[in-house]
């Protein structure tokens, strides 16, 4: 059995013995047709390497070249290196020499810097003895104050406890500061009561005061103050005059020859101005042009030319206003400052000029012609008139010298042509001329009435020193009397001085008492 | 429209008078004539403030050079809104009474813009930079290099000072 087994067991190991040889056989052909493969493939190699050798020739020369200029910029390169590396190394010598000297400076330096240390160590425990010392004294110093204070505080109220009774007993030989003080809440109701119930000792202890405070306010504007009254001090003046103005003009008026008559008559029929009529007959006074001007800058403020001098050539007026400024100036400064030295008039080609001033503005009338005698007279009633209007809206013309021309009483210079039929037109034309001036005489008689006002107020001798004015308020067509009063018995006095009954227009008072009422 | 003074100040023959009548009639005379006193001119200019075009009457006083009374300096310069100082760029002296009438009008009129015409650039050079900044530094004035004779600079100058009498603001012309 044993047998049999080795004997399976054999034929088995045959078995896979010649299995194995099988494989061995296939695997030794396979690899001798793998060897064949590469001989081939090795042969092909050998051929490509023959080819790439030939060609490889020219490409190796070339690398030479290359290799050798590479080679020769690396000597270069190395050179520079070398020369870069030795002036390193002569720096880095120069810098360890310098470090050296930078140690041996910084070496003294923190020997000094021990030595000052010392010092200050030595001064500080000094300066803390003396501090120590300050201290001590500073302590008994600040108790010393401590207990001052107190005794101030102590001796500001016994103070102001002697003050309170000071001021108690005897108020008039107190500090005026205080006094101030101490009256002062009670000071305004003192004198609402006094003005209550002793009005005319108040108005008589306080009235001088204020007066005296007005006059010098009065004093100290007296440039604005001239010119603000001129007008008014013009119309009381011109008020008294007028009346024998008129009274002259109509005794001179019988005597005269007809001529103004009959060229009033012509202007009448025929729309033109009288002067006009009268220029042409003869050498008529014909204001031509007015100009209003800034006395100190020569700017012209106004100005107003005649239509009887259109069309003429005329200086151009802001040269002339700056040039009568400048006249101005010269005649002042050549007669002194007191204003007495103004010019007052002179000739400019054929013309005249005259010239009237406040302390600010002057007013200049180009003439020609033959002046009236009054011709002074009515120039001053223009500045008058120049700066009422330059106070209103400052429309319209100026003077409005076309009625000024036409109103102006002009003598021709004789008598011409004194005819029945002259005197017949004459007549007539006066009593055109009486009816078309019917407005002129109602603002004559309005002109009296303030006239009259104020002399009512100038006759009572209490308001000469208060401040009274009448104006006629063009608004309203009213006269109004605007001002201060002493107290209610002198605006009674006046109020029954005014004729109210007999006036053209209304009469309105805006009037402020002394003593506090207003009317 | 409204008129405004200048008044135009300087030593003798600067060239005041040259100036006022290349400006106002755009005319120049190389013959010299002395002002004696004092003599207006008048000129009407458009200036341009402030988006618009506004009408502007200038009456400018154009005052003797000679040494003057200071009444009588007073007297001329008295309301005017503005003044041009004018010196006389070929003379080597020329800072000096160009100070003093800048120092008049600002004592006479102070607030008051003031021009200053370095006249004559026709026929001189320009002052350094220095020099006109101090001018401008010491009277914060418009400063201009002007020639009467070629009328360079001449209406820039009167119409940057008219806009400062007007209100508006002008730099150096």
């Amino acid at each position: 059995m044993r047998l049999e087994a080795e004997r399976q067991r054999l034929a088995e190991l045959e078995e896979r013995s010649s299995t194995l040889r099988e494989m061995l056989e296939a695997q030794v052909e396979a690899a001798q047709q793998s060897n064949h493969a590469l001989k081939a493939e090795n042969s092909a190699l050998k051929n490509a390497l023959e080819a790439q050798a030939n060609s490889g020739g020219a490409k190796a020369a070339e690398l030479e070249a290359r290799c050798e200029a590479l080679a020769a910029d690396l000597a270069e390169r190395m050179a520079a290196e070398r020369q870069q590396q030795a002036e390193l190394k002569s720096l880095g010598a120069s810098l360890r020499a310098q470090a050296d000297v930078e140690r041996e400076t910084a070496r003294a330096l923190e020997a000094r810097c021990e030595a000052l240390a010392a010092q200050l160590t030595e001064q500080a425990e000094t300066d803390a003895a003396a501090a120590e010392k300050l201290s001590t004294i500073h302590s008994s110093l600040t108790r010393e104050a401590e207990t001052a204070q107190g005794r101030a505080a102590k001796l500001e109220t016994e103070i102001a406890d002697l003050n309170g009774r000071l001021a108690d007993a005897d108020l008039a030989s107190y500090d005026p500061e205080r006094l101030r003080k101490f009256i002062a809440p009670a000071l305004t109701g003192a004198l609402r009561d006094a003005g209550h119930e002793h009005q005319d000792e108040m108005v008589s202890a306080i009235a001088p005061y204020i007066i005296g405070t007005v006059k010098t306010e009065i004093l100290n504007s007296e440039d604005e103050l001239v010119e603000a009254i001129q007008p008014r001090i013009g119309t009381l003046i011109r008020s008294a005059i007028t009346q024998a103005v008129e009274d002259l003009n109509r005794k001179v008026d019988d005597a005269l020859p007809v001529d103004r008559w009959i060229a009033s008559a012509k202007g009448r029929l025929t729309g033109a101005p009288a002067a006009g009529w009268l220029l042409e007959d003869g050498n008529a006074f014909v204001v031509k042009e007015a100009m209003l001007i800034e006395r100190q800058s020569g700017i012209l403020l106004a100005s107003e030319r005649s239509t009887l001098d259109a069309g003429a050539t005329a200086p151009d007026e802001d040269l002339m206003a700056g040039m009568i400024a400048a006249l101005q100036g010269f005649a002042s400064e050549a007669y002194g400052a007191t204003g007495a030295g103004d010019l007052r008039r002179f000739s400019f080609t054929e013309d005249t000029v005259y010239l009237r001033g406040t302390p600010t503005k002057l007013l200049a009338l180009r003439c020609s012609g033959v002046a009236p005698p009054e011709v002074e007279s009515r120039v001053d009633d223009l500045l008058e008139t120049a700066l009422v209007r330059m106070r209103g809206d400052g429309g319209g013309d100026l003077l409005m010298l076309d009625d000024f021309n036409r109103a102006e009483p002009v003598d021709a210079g004789g008598a011409s042509g004194s005819t029945i039929a002259g005197y017949a037109l004459a007549a007539a034309a006066a009593v055109v001329a009486l009816i078309w001036s019917h407005g002129f005489v109602n603002n004559a008689h309005e002109t009296r009435w303030i006239a009259s006002v104020e002399q009512a107020i100038a006759g009572d001798t209490r308001l000469t020193p208060y401040p009274l004015t009448v104006r006629r308020d063009e608004n309203d067509a009213a006269i109004v009397v605007s001002g201060l009063v002493p107290d209610e018995a002198a605006l009674k006095a006046l109020e029954q001085r005014l004729d109210w009954n007999a006036s053209p227009v209304p009469i309105k008072l805006d009037i402020a008492l002394v003593s506090g009422a207003n009317r | 429209m409204k008129a405004h003074k200048v008044i135009v100040v300087g030593d003798f023959g600067v060239g005041k008078t040259s100036l006022i009548r290349r400006y106002v009639l755009d005319v120049f005379s190389d013959q010299y004539r002395a002002t004696l006193g004092v003599h207006l001119y008048k000129h009407t200019d458009t200036i341009p403030i402030a988006g618009t075009e506004e009408q502007v009457r200038l009456v400018l006083w154009d005052i003797e050079g000679a040494p003057l009374p200071g009444e009588q300096m007073m007297r001329y310069s008295l309301g005017a809104s503005g003044a041009i100082v004018v010196g006389d760029l070929t003379r080597p002296d020329m800072a000096e009474p160009m100070r003093r009438a800048a120092d008049m009008v600002e004592a006479r009129l102070p607030g008051r813009p003031i021009g200053i015409a370095l006249n004559k650039r026709d026929i001189a050079p320009a002052p350094d930079d220095a020099s006109v900044a101090a001018l401008k530094d010491r009277y914060g004035a418009l400063i201009a290099c002007t020639s009467a004779k070629t009328g360079d600079a001449v209406p820039n100058l009167f119409r940057d000072l008219t806009k400062r009498i007007l209100g508006g603001k002008a730099g150096t012309v």
